[in-house]
Order: C-alpha cells, then sequence, then structure tokens
C-alpha cells in the first residue's frame, strides 16, 4: 500500500485531524516528519493510504483543517 | 472533618478524577507531543481530550485555543503581560483577585501602562448591569484597550453580566478577559456568546481537578505574546516559538496526569450539570446565610448575591483567631484577605479581612449546621452571647 501523509503544525493539529478521519472510517496514524520532510524541525503529520488521498482533502477542507503539505502520492 | 475551603481549592476530588490520574501515572504518561511512539502518543492523546472536554464547556469551537497553564494566575498573566502594548489603559473591577491587580499595578508601576478601577456594585445594595456601564463609559479613554472582569468575585458570591460587559467591549473595540476562578464549573460560560477573548480558569476549583491545572482559552483568534519560551515539541530548528496555538503557549512539558485528572473532573461536572450544582450551592449557601443573620455578633458581607461563597466576621475575634478556632473544632475555612484587598475594600470588611466559606457539590446541610453550632460556641466562649 503506498502510504500519503499530511503534515501539520502541531501534534494537536495532528491528532484533531486523525480523529476526523476516524470519524470518517479512514485509517491514519500519527507520525514524526523526517528532516526531508519538514525544513523546521520536529514536525508531525497523518500517514494513510494514498487511494484515500482525494477524500482526506475534500474532508479536510469542508473541516476547515489547515494542513501544511501534502507528501507522497 | 468539614470542609469549607472550596473557593481556594475543592475537596474532595470525584474518585474518577483520583483514578484517572493513577491509571495516567500507571500506562500512559509518556511525553505529549514530543514523540510518535505509543506511549507519547497515548499521553497526546489524554491531553486532547482535555482540550476537548474544555472547548465544549466553555463554548471554544477549537480545541487548540485551549491552552494548560499551572492556574489562573499563571492564565491572566499570560493574557495581560501577552495582549497588552505601552501606552494602553485598562480597565479592571473592584473586586479583582490580585492575579489581576498585580500584573497590572507592575506593568502600570513600569511606566508600561495605566489603568482605573470599575465599581461592580458587589456591596448592598446590589448595582445593576446599567450601573456598572454607566461608570465603564466615563472611565474609557481614547487608549483604553482592555477590561478584565472577575465572573464571580472570590469574595462574595455576585454574577457579573459577561454578555453586557461583552457587548460593550466589542462597541469599544476592548479586548474582554475574564476571570473565572470561582465561576467555572457552576455557571454557564459561552466565550463566543459572550465575546470573551481570554477566559482564565483554574483546574483544582469547581471544575475538580488537581492543584497545577489551569486554562486559558482564547475566544477569538488571537496572537499573543509569550510569556515563556522553550521546547515545544514542533519546529524545534527555529529559534523563535511556532506561531499557532496552543504550543506557541505552552513551553515546556505538561502535565499529563494533572490534565487527565482535570479532564476527569470535566466530564463529572458536565455530567452532573451545572444548574444541578449552582442549586445544590446556593441552597448551603440560603441555609448558611439565614443561620448566620440569625445569631447575634455576625456580620455577612454581600448577602444578597447567592451563591457558592459566602463572607462574614465574628464580632470580636479577629478572622484569622476564628478560623484557628474553627480549625480545632475540624472545620476548615479561610480567614484574611484572600488576596483580593480590592474587594475587601469594595465591602468593607475591616483591618482583619473576614472568613469565608466556599461549598461544593460533596458539602451538605449538615456541614452548614455543624459550622453555625461552632461559631455560636465560639462566641458563648469569649463571653459574646
Amino acid at each position: 500500500m503506498q502510504t500519503c501523509i499530511a503534515a501539520f503544525n502541531s501534534m494537536t493539529a495532528a491528532i484533531g485531524a486523525q480523529r476526523i478521519l476516524s470519524a470518517a472510517a479512514i485509517r491514519s496514524s500519527v507520525v514524526k516528519l523526517n528532516a526531508n520532510q519538514t525544513a523546521r524541525g520536529c514536525g508531525y503529520g497523518l500517514e494513510f493510504s494514498c487511494a484515500q488521498r482525494q477524500n482526506v482533502e475534500a474532508l479536510f477542507v469542508s473541516r476547515s483543517i489547515q494542513v501544511s503539505s501534502y507528501i507522497g502520492g | 472533618m468539614i470542609y469549607l475551603d472550596n473557593a481556594a481549592t475543592t475537596f474532595p476530588k470525584p474518585p474518577a478524577v483520583r483514578r484517572e490520574v493513577e491509571r495516567c501515572l500507571r500506562e500512559y504518561c509518556g511525553n505529549p507531543g514530543r514523540s510518535a511512539h505509543k506511549l507519547s502518543l497515548a499521553a497526546a492523546e489524554a491531553v486532547y481530550d482535555c482540550r476537548l472536554a474544555s472547548a465544549e464547556l466553555f463554548g471554544i469551537s477549537s480545541p487548540e485555543r485551549i491552552i494548560f497553564t499551572y492556574n489562573t494566575t499563571y492564565a491572566l498573566n499570560m493574557a495581560i503581560k501577552g495582549l497588552l502594548h505601552r501606552g494602553d489603559h485598562v480597565l479592571i473591577s473592584d473586586m479583582e483577585h490580585n492575579a489581576v491587580f498585580r500584573p497590572v499595578h507592575r506593568l502600570a508601576a513600569l511606566g508600561e501602562i495605566s489603568y482605573d478601577i470599575f465599581p461592580t456594585g458587589c456591596a448592598d445594595p446590589p448595582g445593576s448591569a446599567e450601573d456598572i456601564l454607566l461608570a465603564l463609559r466615563k472611565l474609557l479613554r481614547h487608549n483604553t484597550r482592555m477590561l478584565i472582569t472577575a465572573h464571580i468575585p472570590n469574595l462574595c458570591s455576585a454574577v457579573m453580566p459577561l454578555e453586557v460587559l461583552g457587548r460593550f467591549c466589542r462597541e469599544n473595540k476592548l479586548l474582554f478577559v475574564v476571570d473565572a476562578a470561582q465561576s467555572a464549573g457552576i455557571e454557564h460560560i459561552d466565550c463566543e456568546k459572550m465575546q470573551i477573548d481570554a477566559l482564565c480558569v483554574p483546574g483544582h476549583k469547581g471544575l475538580y481537578g488537581p492543584q497545577g491545572s489551569g486554562i486559558l482559552a482564547l475566544g477569538s483568534d488571537l496572537t499573543m505574546a509569550t510569556l515563556i519560551e522553550g521546547g515545544s515539541g514542533i519546529h524545534s530548528l527555529d529559534p523563535a516559538m511556532p506561531e499557532f496555538p496552543p504550543e506557541r503557549y505552552e513551553a515546556g512539558t505538561l502535565a499529563t496526569p494533572t490534565l487527565a485528572g482535570l479532564c476527569a473532573g470535566i466530564k463529572f461536572v458536565m455530567e452532573r450539570g451545572l444548574d444541578r450544582i449552582r442549586k445544590q450551592e446556593q441552597m448551603l449557601y440560603l441555609r448558611l446565610r439565614e443561620q448566620l443573620l440569625n445569631t447575634d455578633g455576625i456580620t455577612v458581607y454581600a448577602p444578597n448575591h447567592v451563591g457558592s461563597t459566602l463572607l462574614f466576621n465574628l464580632e470580636g475575634i479577629p478572622s484569622a483567631d476564628a478560623a484557628a478556632m474553627l480549625d480545632r473544632h475540624d472545620i476548615y475555612l479561610r480567614a484574611g484577605f484572600h488576596c483580593a484587598p480590592l474587594g475587601h475594600k469594595t465591602l468593607g470588611t475591616g483591618e482583619n479581612g473576614a472568613l469565608r466559606a466556599g461549598f461544593s457539590v460533596f458539602n451538605q446541610a449538615s456541614d452548614v449546621d455543624a459550622l453555625v453550632r461552632s461559631l455560636r460556641q465560639i462566641r458563648r466562649e469569649h463571653g459574646k452571647t
């Protein structure tokens, strides 16, 4: 399964976003971003199946969730 | 033992609070927001649960605008020092705790800001919301930027008209800061409806959480200057704090067991219901007030404001002495000035301050009756029948 990551500005934002995905039956995991995924050091993201990327993006837009960037897919 | 010092700290705590603190320490007390391993994430989830519960209780649409602090004093200092600028003028009420008065006074002493004190009408006869507005309009200046008030002062049970004051602040482009030390968990508070910019809340009083827990709830998308800086678990290569709440304002490791307990306390309050809690404490207040007013040589302050806190004095016995005598009866109240010299002056308690009885949901009518019996005995023993 190819995985994508939605990067967030904080752990709080990542957990909040994960709960929104969970309520929509989309599985995701909170991951710590690597140096090549965040230039500012120590970031968090949600890893999910790239097959769900469109659904995830649409869900976050509809709930006004700010994603700093999408990685992969 | 009869504990009536609940306006300082509620005791005992609900069993669910004690259980959750212990469970956190035993099962999931990793460092929240610092890693993505299971224990760290479990702690971060518990912290997030507490943000969600707090946001729901205080009418905040985004849990990210719930900032955890150590207590109300810390939250008030963050709001006051983080939002005010040099040259600003501030309005504070005549019932404010030192948690407001001292930081405002210090900024004024440094020449950074100026302030005025507005009357709340807490002393008898009670003033109206219109009286408060009239006073506020007279004190407004071109540079007035903030209004700070206790929702309920810590010396009496007056409830300030937050919706009216919130509207006044919006009309006059003022920041509205509310000290909810005595009202959180008792009165309904909706930050967005009441147009509160910064709500400062203790975890260890009416929310029945452990000491060391407090909340600064931002009712709007304000950006404050930070009070302290340090590790936030995010953007560690940046020399500056992150731009976004809550991490921007939460430098250093959060007290996860304390917040887990606070979350259980908030759930306890929400399940029981604010209306039920308030009615129970008002019933105790009325029972105590009636008996004290029918006892010679006892002064009750601001008795027309019925709520959770009752301030009184025994004629001829300094309040600290009376509290020590009650302690020998295993009845615990707080005496003195309660860190609120402005309020004591407003209520006219005099040079020895006063005794304060504060109720919680764990008090019974029998506690009130025992207090009154002891007070009457103390008066007899001092030849003041």
